[in-house]
C-alpha cells in the first residue's frame, strides 16, 4: 500500500515508474494495482463526509474542531487521513486494504495502520473518488513518440527547462521538463554563461540548443499556448548536432495530434 | 483526544490583580518590569526566546537572551547592546523576577517566566515537546498564565518520531545517491539546518549553502554536536546532501549543483496542498504538535492560557472546551 502510494504521489505514473513499481511488488499487489489502473473500481463503502464522520468519532474531535480543520484542509479524504494517529504495527498491502474492507470498524482499523499519504489513498478508495486511471497499464513501456523542441527557459531548482517550437516566426512553449540527462551540469554551466534576461527563478537563454523529446501520447488543450499536452513527456538528448532552423515548427506536432 | 490532568499547582491563584503581559502593537510587553518580549517595534528593552526573524529584530535599546541564543542573534543583528543569561537563573527586572527555560524549538531558544510576588505568567515563545538531536530539551514550567504558541494547534498535525523521519530522509538520500543525483534539502537557515544535519550524521558527505554555514559554523564553536560540513560553491561531491534554503534554490548557486532531487522539510509538508511542487516532502516540524501543545499545558498546571501565532482561536476554545480559561491574544 506504501507502495502504490508513492507510485501515485506525484500524480499519473509515467511507464517507468509503473514498470519499476510492478517489479518491487508481490503478484497479488502487482494485480491489484493493474485492476485499479485500468479503471477497474472497488465497491464504495461509503463516501468521504460519512469516513471523516466515522474518524472524529473515533477521535472524539468536537464539531466546532472539526470545522476549523476544515478550513484549512479542505480535502475530507485528507482530513480524515490526518485526524488518526500516526500509525502503529504492520502496514496493510494494497490487496490485503481493499479486500477486508465491509464496515466501519474495518475501516478504522486498516487507516490506523497506514502512514498519511496511503491513508489519503485509502480514503479515495474505500469512498469510491480514486480516479487516477492508466492508458496501458502492462508490464505508461508503449512505444513512445519523439519530437525536437528549443530550450526557451531554464529554472535552476529543479533543474527544469521550458521547450518551445516555431510557430510562424514565434516559439510557442511546448512543456517543461525536468533535466535528467548526463549532459545536464554541462547544459547549466552554459544556461549560467548566457542568461538574457530572469522571471523570477526562470533564467532565459538564447534558442539556439535543440533536445529531442520523448512522449506516449498527444491530447488537444485549449489552455496551452501550444493547444496540445504531451502525455508522459521526458527530455532524451541534447542533440548538439541540430540547429534551431532545423527544428521542425508546431505544426509539424499537430499533424500527430488525435 | 484526552488532555493528561494538570500537577497540583505550588501557587495561590491571584487573578484578579492587573496581567503581568500585555499585547502592545510592538509586541507583549510587561508594564512592571517595563520590558517587551520578543518585539518587532522598537522598544527600550527586549528579552528575546530565540534567534529567528519573527522573534528577534533590530532596533531594540537592548537585548537579553540565554547566552546560547545571543552568538546567533548578534552575528543576525550587527552591533547591538546585549546580554546573556543562563537558563534557570533568576534576574530582577522591576518589579518582576524573570528567568528563561529550554524550549526545545532550536539552539538556545527559551520560554520566559515571569513572577511576581507569587504569581507566575510564562511566555513560551515558539516551542517543540519531543527531544531531538540538537536542542536542550523542552522543560515544562508551572505558572498560574501561560502565553502559548499555536503554529500548529489543530488536531490534523500530529508528528511522527524524530527518528522515523530522519530515517525517511536518509532513505531517499540514499536512493538518489545510488542513483548519481545529489540531494538538496531546503530548511531554514538557523535550527532545521543544523537539526537536519546533527540526526543525518554519519551516512555521507553533507554539503551547506554558505548562509547555512556560517550559522552552522558559529553553532559549532558553541560546542553543539553537529557533523563536519563542506560549503558547496559548484559541483557538490558524489553522493553528497546539500542543506540549502529555499532562496538559495532560485539563485545561479542552484545552476551549479548539476543533477539533483530537491526535498523540503517543515511541519506544513504534512499537508497536501503544501508538498505541491517540491520533489519529496518530509514532515518535520521545530514546533510542538497537538499531542505537544496539550501536554505543555497541562504539564503548566496553567489555569489560565492565551493563544498566541496560528490557531490561536480554535485551540482556545478547544482548551475552554477542557474547562480551562483561554483565549486568543490579540
Amino acid at each position: 500500500m506504501i507502495r502504490f502510494a508513492q507510485l501515485l504521489a506525484q500524480g499519473t505514473p509515467t511507464p517507468d515508474a509503473f514498470s519499476a513499481y510492478m517489479t518491487q511488488v508481490d503478484p497479488q499487489e502487482s494485480e491489484a494495482a493493474q485492476r485499479l489502473l485500468s479503471g477497474e473500481r472497488p465497491k464504495r463503502l461509503a463516501n468521504a463526509a460519512t469516513l471523516l464522520d466515522w474518524v472524529a468519532q473515533a477521535t472524539d474531535t468536537p464539531a466546532f474542531l472539526l470545522d476549523a480543520c476544515a478550513k484549512t484542509c479542505p480535502d475530507k479524504a485528507e482530513l480524515a487521513a490526518l485526524l488518526l494517529p500516526p500509525a502503529t504495527g504492520p502496514t496493510p498491502s494494497l490487496a490485503q486494504s481493499l479486500a477486508n474492507l465491509t464496515s466501519a470498524a474495518d475501516y478504522l482499523t486498516l487507516a490506523r495502520s497506514l502512514p498519511p499519504e496511503a491513508r489519503i489513498l485509502f480514503n479515495r478508495l474505500a469512498s469510491g473518488t480514486f480516479r487516477t486511471k492508466l492508458a496501458s497499464p502492462t508490464m505508461t513501456p508503449q512505444s513512445p513518440g519523439h519530437c525536437l523542441a528549443i530550450l526557451t527557459l531554464i529554472d535552476p531548482s529543479g533543474p527544469t527547462a521550458t521547450f518551445a517550437l516555431p510557430h510562424g516566426a514565434a516559439l510557442v512553449p511546448l512543456t517543461r521538463l525536468r533535466l535528467t540527462i548526463p549532459e545536464t551540469p554541462a547544459l547549466l554551466a552554459w544556461a549560467r554563461a548566457n542568461v538574457t534576461d530572469r522571471f523570477g527563478p526562470l533564467r532565459q537563454v538564447p534558442p539556439t540548443q535543440v533536445f529531442e523529446l520523448a512522449f506516449d501520447g498527444i491530447t488537444q488543450n485549449a489552455r496551452r499556448k501550444s493547444g496540445i499536452t504531451l502525455l508522459g513527456a521526458r527530455v532524451k538528448a541534447w542533440r548538439q548536432d541540430t540547429r534551431a532552423a532545423d527544428v521542425p515548427p508546431l505544426s509539424a506536432l499537430l499533424a500527430q495530434s488525435p | 483526544m484526552q488532555m493528561n490532568t494538570p500537577p497540583t499547582l505550588r501557587y495561590p491563584a491571584l487573578m484578579t490583580r492587573a496581567p503581568l503581559i500585555l499585547q502592545t502593537p510592538q509586541g507583549l510587553y510587561c508594564p512592571e518590569g517595563e520590558f517587551h518580549i520578543d518585539p518587532m517595534g522598537r522598544v527600550p528593552r527586549a528579552l528575546i526566546t530565540h534567534g529567528h526573524s519573527d522573534h528577534a529584530a533590530r532596533g531594540m535599546g537592548s537585548y537579553l537572551c540565554t547566552h546560547q541564543a545571543l552568538p546567533v542573534i548578534r552575528h543576525r543583528l550587527g552591533k547591538i547592546t546585549a546580554e546573556g543569561i543562563a537558563y534557570g537563573e533568576q534576574r530582577q527586572i522591576g518589579g518582576v523576577t524573570v528567568s528563561f527555560h529550554p524550549a526545545g524549538h532550536v539552539p538556545g531558544s527559551a520560554q520566559i517566566r515571569i513572577e511576581r510576588a507569587g504569581e507566575v505568567w510564562v511566555a513560551s515563545g515558539d516551542y517543540k515537546t519531543a527531544p531531538d538531536a540538537l536542542c536542550e530539551p523542552f522543560e515544562a514550567v508551572l505558572c498560574h498564565t501561560f502565553l502559548t504558541e499555536t503554529t500548529f494547534g489543530l488536531p490534523i498535525f500530529q508528528w511522527q518520531s524524530e527518528v522515523c523521519v530522519m530515517g525517511q530522509i536518509a532513505r531517499w538520500w540514499q536512493d538518489n545517491a545510488a542513483r548519481g543525483v545529489v540531494s538538496v534539502l531546503l530548511a531554514y537557515s538557523f535550527g532545521k539546518a543544523q537539526r537536519l544535519m546533527a540526526g543525518l550524521a554519519g551516512i555521507g558527505p553533507i554539503c551547506t549553502h554558505p548562509v547555512v554555514e556560517a550559522v552552522t559554523d558559529i553553532l559549532r564553536h558553541q560546542g553543539y554536536a553537529l557533523p563536519s560540513t563542506l560549503v558547496v560553491n559548484g559541483a557538490p561531491p558524489q553522493g553528497a546532501l546539500v542543506i540549502a534554503t529555499p532562496n538559495a534554490m532560485a539563485s545561479d548557486w542552484a545552476m551549479g549543483l548539476g543533477p539533483h532531487e530537491v526535498a523540503a522539510a517543515s511541519g506544513w509538508m504534512a499537508l497536501a496542498a503544501r508538498r505541491k511542487g517540491t520533489g519529496a516532502a518530509f514532515v518535520l516540524s521545530d514546533h510542538a504538535d497537538w499531542a505537544g501543545l496539550n501536554a505543555a499545558v497541562a504539564a503548566t498546571g496553567a489555569e489560565q492560557v492565551y493563544t498566541l501565532h496560528g490557531y490561536t482561536d480554535p485551540y482556545a476554545a478547544w482548551l475552554r472546551s477542557k474547562g480551562l480559561s483561554a483565549e486568543a491574544m490579540s
